[in-house]
């Protein structure tokens, strides 16, 4: 009798133990890969740890572009939820929030000032309405109310004490020149993928360089979330984007820039643009267009504003581009500076008469009263006496027609036709800029060929770039011999001619030894030209015995249109500025 | 109570000698024993407790270089063209279409 309890209660604890070690077997053979997982996720935490983005400096090391700490305010919204369940307990911290984030929303606006007081309130309740809908959210947890706020906003937001309300640290771009070079440096905006991405200008073209890689730190944490010294962290280092060096000089961009601004609002030009290269280097010292835009708060701003005009918008270059023409005459030996061009009267060509802006001849005109009087018959003189193949050989030397490769993005390579479909006609009237594009970058580029004693330099923004670790100089490129340093030299003489007894020579400056062209080109509207509507433009390079410089003055529609009563009278006032600062005399 | 006679009594002194060795020798083992526990105890301890050190470090030293930012970025704007520009207004200084620019002299040498 006592024999069948004793095995029962054996059979039991067989049976006890074997559940048992099943269950154990369960837990630790079949579910272990999943509870370590779960347990590493528990006690592991991977943080990514974001890159700096590199910052972007003048010639002279100020900062143009930095980064200064902002934030995402975010709601988490179960524990808000606790805490203001009622509806109006949301709407009420919705309208705090709101005000709170007020400052900074109007600071954004595109006029802040000129804001009424209608406008303000509608940008409130607006922005009301869009926090209350984010509050009041079903099947979300967490939710974004506002991102990249600065750290005076985050004060203001934590004094309000709202429970369920935390902040994130972000950071975001700094311009602490306001707008000065804005649409060289361009602006970081969000990709499709909601990540910081640059786009125009320097942001743009050098984003890659710019982000760096984020780092990944995988560390153990104890119970209160502190990490845990043992040899298990893994990860890697973030690498810090590589901080600019540009060529721009804060000074001579300053400078520009205000002038170019009082000249576009004096002639009532559509818009304008200013670039000054060092002719020897390439070197962009400065590049400006009006209007422009604030970077710091681009999104107010159009797309058709953060264009750089001076290497995105082509244009007829008209009468500058002679200089294009008879240096390439004078090189191929074509014609020699004591040519004389009958110049009796309008040329009749395939049908068509082309005839002088002023319709007044100057018979026997040498190639330098061809200049000064910018005759575009004489033009068209020299033109046909250079040819089509060799004319196109020499447009294509000097860069036209292709893009010069610059560090910026946007750059367009300008509209030369092909030689196949060059006629007669296109020969003369290319001869003295019309029936071809080209860009505000490329016309001073090609005068930096006879600046540069016939040498054409690749215009380059960047000079320096700066890793953790190293500096990379960026030196200056030839991209090739376009005259010879003969021709360039009678160029020089030729041009300071132009200026010195062209049309416009009361009007200039004495002493200044500047060689230019002035050029006044009518623009295009639906398929023939508009007489009211001109681009008016001044390339020009001084001092003419040693070049430092060589830029472009270009307005848009200015009033009155011609170059040498608009573009050129603001090319003197930006060299009388410069020329002490960069210590050449007057003689 | 059993009392042991003399003979036993010897012979339990006996056996107690020849035993007491490898008892000292297992008490030394417990206590070294003991004693690394107390010692790994302390460092894990240390290790654990020093991330609380390494957070706030780490905590303090975001902060230096978010100040250090602030500061350049201060420094920048304060340098910035358009506050020069301000600035040196109401310091009275201004454009001047006059400037001189004085060169050091020629080297006697080089007189004609």
């Amino acid at each position: 009798m006592k024999n069948w309890r004793f095995v029962f209660i054996q059979i039991l604890f067989i049976v006890l133990a074997a559940a048992l070690v099943g269950r154990l077997l369960y837990w630790q053979v079949v579910k272990h890969d999943s509870l370590v997982a779960k347990a590493s996720e528990q006690r592991e935490i991977t943080t990514i740890i974001e890159a700096t983005r590199g910052k972007i400096f003048s010639s002279d090391g100020s900062l143009l572009v930095g980064n200064e700490p902002a934030f995402l305010l975010f709601a988490n919204l179960n524990e808000f939820k606790e805490s203001y369940f009622e509806t109006d307990g949301i709407e009420e911290i919705a309208k705090e929030i709101a005000e709170a984030l007020l400052p900074e929303i109007l600071q954004n606006q595109k006029d802040p000032k000129k804001l009424s007081e209608s406008e303000k309130e509608s940008i409130f309740d607006e922005e009301e309405k869009r926090i209350i809908k984010k509050l009041k959210s079903e099947n979300l947890v967490w939710v974004p109310l506002a991102k990249k706020i600065s750290e005076t906003t985050k004060n203001v937001i934590q004094k309000l004490e709202i429970k369920g309300l935390g902040f994130e640290d972000l950071s975001k771009r700094y311009y602490p020149e306001g707008n000065l070079a804005s649409q060289l440096l361009g602006f970081v905006g969000k990709n499709e993928d909601g990540l910081d991405t640059g786009y125009f200008g320097l942001e743009g073209y050098y984003n890659d360089q710019l982000s760096g890689k984020p780092g990944r730190l995988i560390q153990e944490l104890d119970a209160s979330g502190n990490p845990i010294l043992t040899n298990d962290q893994d990860g890697s280092f973030p690498t810090d984007g590589f901080d600019l060096t540009t060529t721009i000089d804060r000074n001579v961009q300053y400078v520009v820039e205000e002038v170019l601004e009082e000249g576009v609002k004096k002639y009532g030009a559509k818009s304008g643009s200013v670039v000054i290269l060092d002719p020897k280097t390439g070197g962009i010292l400065s590049m400006a267009n009006y209007p422009s835009y604030e970077p710091n708060r681009w999104q107010a701003f159009e797309e058709e504003d953060f264009q750089n005009q001076s290497i995105s918008q082509v244009y007829e270059p008209g009468s500058t581009f002679k200089l294009v023409t008879v240096a390439s005459a004078l090189d191929a030996q074509a014609v020699k500076p004591d040519t004389i061009c009958p110049c009796k009267g309008p040329i009749k060509v395939s049908g068509y008469e082309i005839q002088t802006w002023n319709n007044k001849y100057n018979p026997n005109s040498s190639v330098v009263e061809i200049l000064q009087h910018s005759d575009n018959v004489g033009a068209g003189f020299i033109g046909e006496k250079l040819g089509k193949d060799k004319f196109l050989e020499y447009i294509n030397k000097f860069g036209l027609g292709n893009t010069l490769g610059t560090d910026l993005q946007g750059e367009e390579a300008g509209i030369i036709k092909e030689r196949r479909n060059w006629s007669d006609v296109d020969l003369i009237t290319a001869s003295f800029g019309q029936g071809l594009s080209v860009t505000a970058l490329q016309m001073t580029s090609a005068l930096g060929v006879i600046a540069n004693d016939g040498k054409l330099m690749k215009p380059y923004l960047v000079k320096k770039i700066t890793t953790n670790d190293t500096e990379i100089e960026i030196k200056p490129e030839e991209i090739r011999r376009v005259l010879s340093t003969d021709t360039a030299k009678v160029m020089k003489e030729l041009l300071l001619s132009a200026v010195e007894g062209g049309e416009a020579k009361n009007l200039i400056p004495k002493g200044y030894r500047v060689a230019g062209k002035t050029g006044t080109a009518q623009v295009a509207v639906a398929g023939s030209y508009d007489p009211s509507k001109a681009v008016a433009s001044f390339v020009g390079f001084g001092p003419v015995e040693n070049p430092k410089f060589v830029a472009i003055v270009k307005y848009v529609n200015p009033t009155p249109i011609y170059g040498a009563e608009t573009a050129e009278p603001t090319f003197f006032e930006i060299v009388k500025k410069l020329y002490p600062y960069w210590g050449i005399t007057v003689k | 109570m059993k009392i042991l006679s003399r003979d036993d009594l010897n012979e339990k002194r006996k056996r107690l000698a020849t035993v007491l060795p490898y008892f000292k020798f297992i008490c030394l083992l417990v206590i070294l024993l003991i004693g690394l526990f107390g010692v790994k105890l302390y460092f894990t301890n240390l290790l654990a407790t020093s991330g609380v050190q390494l957070t706030a470090t780490t905590v303090k030293i975001e902060k230096h270089e978010a100040d250090i930012a602030k500061l350049e970025n201060e420094i920048s704007k304060l340098g910035s063209m358009k506050r020069i520009q301000k600035e040196a207004k109401k310091l009275g200084f201004g454009d001047t279409e006059k400037v001189q620019i004085l060169k050091s002299q020629d080297p006697v040498a080089q007189k004609p």
